[in-house]
């Protein structure tokens, strides 16, 4: 009885009181994928001028569809062309980066993390560093 | 069928209804009771008013009436005993509208604030974006630094400085008759609102392109703090992932630095940040 009014009180809460906005959480993992970091100096990931592009195809004419963010969900084994590495775009699409632009990951701070391709709820492709 | 038969019948199925509706109510009853009212009845005790109730007080004086004047707080009776007199201590951080309180507010506290609010708005940021981070830096000036790179009350780097300048005047040409020239704008309140403002805005598009739709004002502090590819991996990070291993390249030093303590989780610097500034923190940063 106590378990059911707490729901009852909870769901009659909830017509009334905004949810707090969160970022999408992990639903599971995304097998056949996993992460990659900008390869960027400290001094370069925090300089708001220096974007990585991400492209639509693996050539340097190809038009541009957004920024890669810090780690990059790439399909493993990688697939190279061009010079370009196939990464998850912004967008949620296929994209490419310059390869140079991509090293494994691995943090400075946080040495013995490691990250894993996921799957988010709002069904796009995330990363979770664990340790 | 004789009316009398009919009478008894249509009375049997009254009957019956009425047990149902009896039935119902009682279960009704019952389950709020179960709930939790009788904790709401037994608080519904009579109370010994200590004064006077609080008075209406007429904006019209109605004809033949004649005035009486109350004075609040001077009890109508002696009342002896305790009534609840206690004490009290305690700390508090925030919720969602605690913690940093109204930091628009704030902002508009300054001599130069409704100045910024509008030019904010005139390059099509939200307003509380920029009170935000006029608060997180110095406290809208009340508790400025010195001595390092960043200046002024938005404690910004002289390259970001021009950068959200440029930025500003690109979206609204107009704000160039406000901006003191040189390195001296960047201690000028109003001037630097207008670059910080252009930052936030630059922030905003950055975030959007690297796959952030509608970044809130929590996403843009990452900007803010720790670049644009470190913002992006940042606004779609876990709670329970520490701050070192999203910001993957910072090294420990500029880690604390920027105030993040070795170990401190995602979560954990949200709920720093959202503590300072109020349900700001989930506001989009576009207007």
């Amino acid at each position: 009885m106590k378990r059911f009014c707490v729901v009852l009180g909870a769901g009659l809460l909830s017509l009334g009181v905004g949810a707090q906005a969160q970022p999408p959480r992990v639903v599971g993992p995304l097998p056949g994928y996993g992460c990659m970091v900008l390869n960027l100096t400290e001094h370069q990931a925090m300089d708001s001028s220096t974007h990585v592009l991400v492209r639509r195809e693996p050539s340097k004419a190809s038009p541009v569809v957004g920024y890669a963010p810090g780690i990059v969900i790439v399909p493993v084994p990688l697939e190279v062309e061009g010079g370009y590495t196939k990464a998850v775009a912004p967008n949620g699409g296929v994209g490419w980066i310059k390869s140079g632009s991509l090293r494994p990951y691995h943090s400075l701070g946080d040495p013995t993390a490691k990250c894993r391709a996921v799957r988010l709820s709002n069904g796009r492709a995330g990363f979770d560093t664990y340790h | 069928m004789s009316a009398s038969r009919t009478a008894r019948r249509l009375a049997r199925r009254w009957e019956r209804r009425e047990a149902r509706d009896q039935w119902v109510v009682g279960w009704v009853l019952g389950l709020l009771l179960a709930c939790g009212l009788p904790r709401l009845v037994v608080a519904q005790v009579s109370e010994t008013l200590n004064g006077p109730p609080i008075q209406v007080t007429p904006y019209a004086p109605e004809p033949g009436v004649p005035l009486i004047m109350i004075t609040p707080g001077t009890p109508t009776s002696p009342v002896t005993g305790s009534d609840g007199s206690g004490s009290g201590s305690g700390s508090g951080s925030g919720g969602l509208d605690g913690g940093g309180g109204n930091v628009l507010s704030t902002l508009l506290g300054t001599s130069w604030g409704s100045t910024a609010v509008a030019n904010a708005e005139a390059v099509g940021l939200n307003a509380t974006a920029l009170a935000a981070t006029c608060e997180l830096e110095s406290g809208c000036g009340a508790n400025l630094g010195g001595g390092g790179r960043a200046q002024g009350v938005f404690q910004m780097f002289p390259a970001a400085y021009q950068e959200g300048l440029q930025a500003a005047l690109a979206a609204n040409p107009s704000l160039a008759s406000q901006i003191v020239p040189g390195s001296g704008g960047m201690n000028d309140p109003t001037t630097e609102a207008i670059a910080a403002s252009g930052y936030l805005l630059q922030a905003a598009t950055s975030l959007e392109n690297a796959g952030v739709s509608n970044p809130t004002i929590l996403d843009a502090r990452g900007y803010y703090n720790f670049g644009p590819s470190n913002a992006a991996a940042l606004a779609t990070a876990q709670d329970n992932q520490t701050m070192a291993s999203v910001l993957y390249n910072a090294s420990p030093a500029t880690l604390q630095k920027n105030g993040i303590t070795p170990g401190e989780t995602v979560g954990q610097w949200r709920a720093a940040v959202t503590n300072e500034i109020g349900n700001a923190a989930i506001q989009p940063v576009l207007s």
